[in-house]
């Protein structure tokens, strides 16, 4: 759970998005739909970790891409070759638990990604890949820079961008059809996860971000509202989720 | 050199084998840190705050950053009493470590009542929040009434048999009153300080960042408050004191102790380091070794003033 690693490079691929890989020891072992929580700095500013989604990961390292958006993902950008990195993880459950190989057999599987939910589903499109099942990747973003086809080479993918600068132009969620043969996986903005529970499908499963404290299940911060009848619950997001049965999830 | 070094220390009947605990809160019911560290290895541990009934707590954004510290407005959020006690406390018990079980009420009625239910249990000490800043009913309204607060301990001394400590805030009142005022009503020990009221504003949307709007301030930003507050009350009262506040390692523990807080509490550091609370102790040992001082006794209330 408490790791460390050497960054490999940590890319910039645009103005505000990088590409970071870290070396990990080969006994390291996560599946998509984990985060990892990195320390980005050894002062108090920023004084918490902060989370990423598995971008990818083989034998050996695990790749995050990443917005930077503030001062802790500004203090990650400047990481560089050979710096160690110290994080926890991998943490949370994954989309492999709700993928039900039989069950799903004769249905469509449909991936949606939007901006830097991106990460967690294209971890999720590789093992797809891996496992040869077939899927279609929608994903969205808000323009041509965020969009980052180099990664999707060997899926069928749509891509729609709010600008139209890349693919379609549109929200991604209106390009899709569901019925009831659909199976959908998703992460993005909340916005889209709650476009996303009106569209028709047999199964919605989502990955939910949310603000962290420790990433340990103990701070009881990063909850999320789940449907109990009349009631609800708060789900943590970081120990029973990211991932969870989206039809479950009441999104405000 | 096999010169033993001692790091025991005393909380009213409670002997704990090193002085570091984890602060209510951060430290969940202490399960969680099992991947983490071996828990026996804990001065104690403290768990969430407990109430009478399950509690949902306030809805997100519940968490928000600020520089060197959080606020945080969780709202107490807990599966109640009674599932503590079937559920986790059956299983913290190989830990050879003392539970201090956090107890928080809207009524004056629910802490006695919880203090009851826990007097038949393993559980080693109650510690009462009468001061969170996150709910509405109770905590800060306490912290300030000392009537209710005399009640509250009155009644539970008269059965508890075991350690009470009274936890304070500097948000409301004179805390060297409070303090005096718990030792009086029979309180074996206080810890200070929790968290401190703040807020934050997101000027994009001109919106509270927490849904709460105000939230408990900790982490770094709070240790110098926390450092006075332990200063101030250890000489006025007899009582241990327990401090609290921004303790990220052992040169922060040395201060409160320094100060004259008996044992400590580790609470945000939880967070981003899962293992400072061992870190510290081992921190600790090794500079009392250094040092030559062979009692950890010795460094409690130790401040050179002019
Ligand atoms: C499980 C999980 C997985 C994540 N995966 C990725 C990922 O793969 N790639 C990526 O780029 N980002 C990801 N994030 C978001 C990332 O953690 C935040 O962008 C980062 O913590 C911001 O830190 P900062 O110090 O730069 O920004 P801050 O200074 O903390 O905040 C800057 C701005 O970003 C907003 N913000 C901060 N944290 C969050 C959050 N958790 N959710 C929504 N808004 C936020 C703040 O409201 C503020 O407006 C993930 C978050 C979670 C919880
Ligand atoms: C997320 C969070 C939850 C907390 N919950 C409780 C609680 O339930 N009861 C309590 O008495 N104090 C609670 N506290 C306060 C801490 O126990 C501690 O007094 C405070 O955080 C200051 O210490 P620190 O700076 O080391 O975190 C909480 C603190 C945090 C950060
Ligand atoms: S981040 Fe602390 S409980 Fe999820």
């Amino acid at each position: 759970m408490l790791n460390q690693g050497k960054v490999v490079f940590n890319r910039k691929l645009n103005n505000t998005i990088y590409y970071l890989r870290i070396k990990v020891p080969i006994s390291f072992k996560a599946q998509p739909g984990q985060f990892i929580n990195i320390k980005v700095s050894d002062d108090y500013v920023p004084l918490l970790r902060r989370p990423f989604s598995i971008f990818n990961h083989e034998r050996g390292f695990i790749d995050i891409l990443y917005k930077v958006v503030g001062n802790g993902t500004k203090k990650l950008s400047n990481k560089k070759r050979e710096d160690i990195l110290d994080f926890i993880g991998p943490v949370g459950n994954s989309y492999v638990d709700f993928f039900y190989e039989d069950e799903f057999k004769e249905k469509n599987i449909y991936l949606v990604a939007g901006g830097t939910g991106f990460a967690s589903i294209h971890f999720f499109a590789r093992w797809l890949l891996r496992k040869k099942i077939k899927f279609k990747l929608f994903y969205g973003a808000k323009n041509k820079k965020e969009i980052f086809q180099r990664f999707c080479k060997n899926f069928d993918v749509l891509i729609a961008t709010d600008d139209g600068s890349c693919g379609k132009k549109g929200l991604i969620t209106s390009f899709i059809n569901g019925d009831k043969d659909t199976i959908i996986f998703c992460c993005g903005p909340q916005t889209m996860l709650k476009t996303i529970q009106s569209i028709k499908a047999y199964k919605k499963i989502a990955s939910f971000e949310s603000y962290m404290g420790c990433a340990n299940g103990v701070c009881l911060s990063c909850v999320i509202k789940i449907n109990k009848g009349k009631e609800f619950d708060y789900a943590r997001v970081c120990k029973e989720g990211t991932v969870f049965d989206l039809d479950d999830v009441i999104i405000i | 050199m096999t010169n033993k070094i001692n790091i025991q220390v005393k909380i009213g009947k409670l002997i704990l084998k090193n002085p570091v605990m984890t602060a209510s809160g951060t430290f969940g019911y202490g399960l969680e840190f099992e991947k983490f560290f071996d828990l026996g290895k804990l001065g104690a541990i403290i768990t969430k705050g407990l109430s009478l009934n399950p509690v949902k707590g306030n809805p997100p954004q519940r968490i928000v950053e600020t520089p060197a510290g959080m606020l945080n407005a969780i709202g107490l959020q807990n599966i109640g009493i009674k599932n503590f006690i079937s559920e986790k406390l059956p299983l913290l018990k190989k830990y050879k470590t003392p539970i201090i079980v956090n107890v928080y009420g809207r009524k004056v009625d629910e802490y006695i009542e919880v203090a009851d239910i826990l007097n038949d249990t393993d559980v080693a000490g109650i510690e009462l929040n009468i001061s969170c800043p996150n709910v509405k009913r109770g905590g800060l309204q306490f912290a300030a009434d000392k009537k209710a607060v005399e009640k509250i301990i009155n009644r539970i001394r008269k059965k508890y048999k075991k350690t009470i400590i009274v936890k304070l805030s500097p948000n409301t009142g004179n805390i060297e009153d409070m303090a005096i005022h718990c030792e009086r009503c029979g309180a074996d020990a206080v810890s200070l300080i929790n968290t401190i009221v703040g807020m934050a504003i997101d000027i994009k949307t001109k919106k509270p960042v927490l849904a709460n709007v105000f939230g408990g301030l900790s982490g770094p930003a709070i240790k110098p408050i926390a450092l006075a507050a332990v200063f101030k009350v250890s000489k006025k009262v007899k009582i241990p004191v327990i401090g609290v506040g921004g303790i990220m390692n052992y040169k922060d523990a040395l201060e409160f102790m320094m100060a004259g807080a008996t044992a400590v509490q580790i609470g945000t550091a939880n967070f981003i380091d899962p293992l400072t609370c061992v870190k510290v102790i081992k921190d600790l040992q090794y500079y009392l070794k250094e040092n030559k001082i062979y009692d950890i006794n010795k460094i409690i209330g130790a401040i050179k003033l002019e």
